[in-house]
């Protein structure tokens, strides 16, 4: 340990234990940038409060439409956010279904035992193959197409379950966060009878 | 106290405002207090203060709740503060002072009386430069080995410098010695 001189003695033992009070405005600062929101808030209801007592109507009403739009912004962003969406084709063979219906359904177990699956959406396959279930909540589904029973497709392919199953026991599950899922169904074609 | 200090720290990590607000009260006053010395002016020392508590709530995560939570606040800001001089920490030679041996001697009881705003005041008139390392090793008691590798300079700059620093200091407690001896 070195020895210290006795001007390096006089300062280290003025500024050991040296505190001064800060200006509250540093802490308003941090907190605003910890927690925005916070902040903004604040900002409104001084506004609302400025508005509501001098009276100034005006200024009342325009803050409070202000905050309206915006909650409903906020809410239909983050709805739509929070319920993504499962969109994909069908195909019959190397051409797309252009005409069956897509089931989606719910698996409520991981271990799916079957009357944990319920039935929960259906949607009309379009002329290009296309379906698409919009806001769908998370969790785990299982998707069925089944060709129209009198188009042509019908005849030669079997409903067939994600991707590219016959039976619903082997298929594959869709697990659904929070992110839109792409699911591209291959129907099972009908073997048929050698004579 | 340790424990008080442990439990505030992991209530903020779990984002309490209250916790939050709790612990810049408790150490504020002290970290300004450092920024202060550290800083040229008020407004600087508010900037440094800032940016401090910005920097510890985002990386309180990295404690590792062991010793105490003051030390590890402390090194916080002055690592803050470095970072908000380092393009003026100039290691140079362009101020060429007197050998501290040229300069008069001073009066011991004329140092005890000062007050810790004139010397303050004193260590706000440093260089960036000599105002860092001199805090660094007179008050902060870092060893000139780990200032020279937290300032990215070699060992014997950091010396030399906080040599000049030091004789700075003393030519400024005389200078204002005989003002007060004259007046």
């Amino acid at each position: 340990m070195e020895e210290k001189d006795p001007i390096e003695n006089k300062f280290n033992t003025t500024f050991s234990g040296y505190e001064q009070e800060p200006p509250s405005r540093v802490w308003d600062n941090i907190s605003g940038k910890l927690h925005p929101g916070v902040k903004h808030a604040g900002f409104l209801a001084r506004i609302l409060a400025f508005s509501f007592f001098r009276n100034k109507p005006i200024l009342f009403f325009l803050t409070i439409g202000g905050i309206s739009v915006s909650l409903l912004f906020t809410g239909v962003y983050f709805g739509f956010k929070n319920h993504p969406t499962i969109r994909g084709h069908a195909y019959a063979g190397e051409a797309r279904l252009n005409r069956g219906s897509a089931e989606l359904f719910q698996v409520a177990d991981k271990v799916m035992p079957w009357d944990s699956v319920t039935h929960y959406r259906s949607a009309i396959i379009d002329n290009f193959g296309h379906f698409q279930f919009s806001r769908v909540g998370a969790g785990n589904y299982l998707l069925r197409i089944a060709p129209e029973e009198s188009s042509e497709a019908a005849k030669n392919f079997l409903p067939s379950w994600f991707d590219r199953y016959a039976t619903s026991d082997s298929c594959t599950r869709i697990t659904l966060g929070n992110k839109d899922v792409n699911a591209e169904v291959h129907l099972v074609q009908i073997e048929k009878k050698k004579n | 106290m340790i424990d008080h200090d442990y439990d505030l720290l992991s209530r903020c990590l779990k984002k309490e405002v209250a916790a939050e607000d709790q612990l810049y009260h408790q150490f504020a006053p002290k970290m300004y207090g450092l920024c202060l010395r550290y800083a040229g002016n008020e407004t600087e020392a508010e900037d440094i203060l800032q940016d401090g508590f910005m920097r510890l709530f985002n990386h309180m995560h990295q404690f590792r709740f062991e010793g105490r939570v003051e030390a590890w606040i402390r090194r916080i800001f002055v690592r803050t503060a470095i970072n908000y001089y380092q393009q003026n920490l100039k290691f140079s030679m362009e101020v060429e002072l007197k050998n501290a041996d040229d300069l008069p001697a001073l009066q011991e009881d004329a140092l005890s009386a000062l007050s810790a705003k004139e010397l303050l005041a004193i260590i706000q008139h440093l260089t960036p430069a000599y105002r860092t390392i001199f805090n660094m090793h007179v008050i902060e008691n870092y060893a000139i080995t780990e200032i020279a590798d937290l300032l990215g300079i070699s060992e014997g700059t950091a010396r030399s410098q906080f040599h000049r620093a030091k004789n700075r200091v003393r030519q400024m407690l005389i200078q204002r010695e005989n003002y007060h001896t004259i007046s």
